[in-house]
């Protein structure tokens, strides 16, 4: 005969009371926004650009939209955005500010987090730093609809640490070599995690349309046979002078050329992605939240 | 043209099918041989004989659209059972079936057959399990579902009924059965969330749907599994309260509960797995490395020559061991950082 393990009981529950007698935070039922990253294995392939365009068209899409500049001391997204916040990252880690205080809204919608810009390598974030950003992230997930994790390039523990932190994963690559073969690197670290999120690409800087997607095709091909890893074709963006001449001050190109090809493929990649995504909607948490799944990647730092 | 999922509507398609997904039939089940004629051809052939997670032989049958014999044939298949008894493991020494086991006739069959299946069915008295698989897709890839709508001896009753009876019967040694019930007991105490749930040869213990860990019967001997697919051995009481640990920091780790020295979160949970093969049940078939540190995974990120070929880079990457240059880069910056502060850990 076997224990009816829906009778209720005097045992039932006695390790969740135990561990709210511990003072252990209770699993929160709350819900919680979608966490996507954006990240390349190789830096300058466009990952800022296409985060904080991104950003934009999440907004003009009625999403609460915060972009977090995770591309710590190599930060630009403040200055993709024209936004000067009077609090960054920096002081975030280091406990000089609150997440509420360095919490800035730009000109064009999304909310953002700057970088800081004083940090002279990753090396000089510990495991008490990535805490204070868990705990932001976990707040700011809570007040939005979409955080959009603008990560650095490279591969580092800190780096994967908020890789890991998004359930969804963007990995910006062009058609280069050099960029899939980092772009690769990446997906096969990711490939190797228990609870890995899911990964798509967004293939950047293509000349001739088509190529992106056979960039992809050649990428896809390798992970799933190398590395066992799936991942998504999110869409390809052009090559725009538009883009590479762009100047201090002016807005992001959605905003600046709405109609000119590039931006028509960043919208067709946000609708590509909010389709995988299911909607960019908040959902619960249900003790698998941002700040869970980053605590379980310190631990393993 | 859109066109839903389908299965296999010929004997010989079906039967390729079902013989390569037997586990997500039953957890154990083995195939031993096909085409097992024991009424003399007159109503066909029975499709399979197969060992079960217990070892007795179980009497596979396919049940496709139009197959008139079918309940001949399941009638013959039971009495051959119940005339040869014990003699099976005998005349069949490579199917290792146990003297002394439960012989089951199983009949398996598609959408298609749901009349010969109720038929079936409807025929109480034949100690028969009958299940259908009901097909569909997720993506581009198309599974199935096993829906039981009979057990053994079981007398005519509703599906949903019949489904339950079949579901819930764990079938415990005898000799494990104390230590299945010390473990049932224990997943009771950790949360009212937690489930136990499973076929008549396995359980899987959940936590609002991430696997906590696995309880299989095989060859009459109880075996645990953790999330990570980690085997432990359910002989003694201390092998119960270590996996009743292993659950433990399994559900902790799941429900963001700080625990000292808890491993990573388990690693199945439904919609993050391996892609299955189509036409699979859905399980865990996770391949991660839990164990490993970040920096182990970021050093294991190395391109090999071949992923670089395959690439499309021209020669050999940079060294034998053809690195990407981030990857290597920052893993031999990381490990040299790891060398320099060994006090760099969580607090």
């Amino acid at each position: 005969m076997e224990p009816d393990l829906d009778a209720s009981g005097v045992g039932r529950g006695f390790l969740r009371r135990f561990f709210r007698w511990a003072g252990v935070p209770e699993v929160s039922s709350q819900r919680e926004a979608t966490v996507l990253a954006v990240a390349s294995g190789k830096g300058g392939t466009g990952k800022s650009f296409l985060a904080t365009n991104l950003a934009v068209a999440l907004h003009r899409a009625g999403r609460r939209v915060v972009v977090v500049d995770c591309d710590f001391g190599l930060a630009n997204a403040h200055l993709l955005l024209g936004a000067n916040p009077r609090g960054t990252m920096l002081h975030l880690l280091s406990g000089a500010a609150t997440v509420q205080h360095v919490l800035a809204r730009t000109a064009f919608g999304p909310a953002l987090v700057a970088g800081g810009s004083g940090l002279t390598s990753l090396a000089e974030l510990g495991a008490r730093h990535m805490q204070a950003l868990a705990r932001a992230l976990h707040w700011l997930a809570g007040q939005h609809d979409v955080v959009l994790l603008d990560c650095s390039a490279g591969l580092s523990p800190q780096a994967m640490i908020t890789v890991l932190a998004a359930q969804h994963v963007v990995i910006v690559t062009n058609p280069e070599i050099a960029a899939l073969t980092d772009a690769y690197a990446l997906i096969k670290c990711i490939a190797r995690q228990c609870e890995r999120p899911e990964l798509h690409v967004v293939v950047n800087r293509v000349t001739r349309p088509g190529l992106g997607h056979a960039t992809f095709e050649r990428l896809a091909a390798v992970s799933r046979r190398f590395a066992g890893a799936e991942i998504h074709y999110a869409g390809e963006v052009p090559e725009d002078p538009a883009v590479a001449h762009r100047r201090l001050g002016q807005p992001p190109l959605l905003v600046r050329l709405p109609e000119c090809p590039t931006a028509r493929a960043i919208l067709s990649a946000m609708a590509t992605l909010e389709t995988r995504t299911g909607g960019f909607v908040t959902k619960p948490a249900a003790g698998h939240g941002v700040a869970a799944r980053m605590a379980a990647q310190i631990r393993r730092w | 043209m859109i066109r839903g999922p389908v299965l296999p509507q010929m004997r010989e398609t079906l039967w390729a099918l079902v013989a390569g997904h037997l586990e997500a039939i039953e957890t154990g089940l083995v195939l031993v041989g096909e085409h097992l004629d024991c009424n003399d051809g007159q109503f066909g052939v029975i499709d399979g004989l197969a060992r079960d997670a217990s070892g007795a032989p179980v009497l596979l049958l396919l049940a496709i659209d139009g197959d008139s014999l079918l309940t001949a044939r399941a009638i013959a298949a039971v009495e051959f059972l119940d005339r040869i008894g014990d003699a099976l493991a005998g005349a069949v020494p490579e199917g290792r079936f146990v003297v002394g086991g439960r012989p089951r006739v199983m009949v398996v069959g598609n959408d298609a057959a749901s009349g010969s299946l109720a038929a079936l069915q409807r025929f109480g008295a034949l100690p028969l399990e009958i299940c259908r698989l009901v097909p569909f897709r997720i993506g581009n890839s198309e599974r199935f579902a096993v829906r039981w709508l009979a057990g053994a001896g079981e007398p005519p009753v509703s599906a949903n009924d019949a489904a339950e009876n079949v579901q819930t019967a764990f079938a415990v040694p005898e000799a494990s059965r104390g230590h299945w019930q010390t473990l049932a007991r224990l997943c009771e105490r950790l949360d009212p969330d937690v489930r136990v749930d499973g076929d008549r040869y396995t359980r899987r213990i959940t936590w609002r749907g991430w696997l906590l860990g696995q309880v299989v019967v095989a060859d009459g001997t109880m075996l645990a599994m953790g999330p990570d697919g980690v085997r432990h051995s359910l002989h003694t009481e201390n092998d119960v309260r270590a996996f009743g640990d292993r659950l433990l920091r399994s559900y902790a780790a799941c429900a963001g509960l700080a625990l000292a020295g808890t491993a990573a979160p388990p690693a199945a949970r439904p919609g993050r797995q391996e892609p299955a093969p189509p036409g699979s049940h859905c399980r865990s078939l996770s391949t991660g490395s839990g164990g490993e540190t970040l920096r182990t995974s970021i050093s294991h990120a190395c391109l090999t020559a071949d992923e670089y070929r395959a690439l499309g880079g021209a020669g050999r990457p940079a060294g034998e061991a053809a690195e990407a240059g981030a990857a290597m880069e920052t893993a031999r910056a990381a490990g040299a950082e790891a060398a320099a502060r060994p006090a760099m850990r969580p607090d």
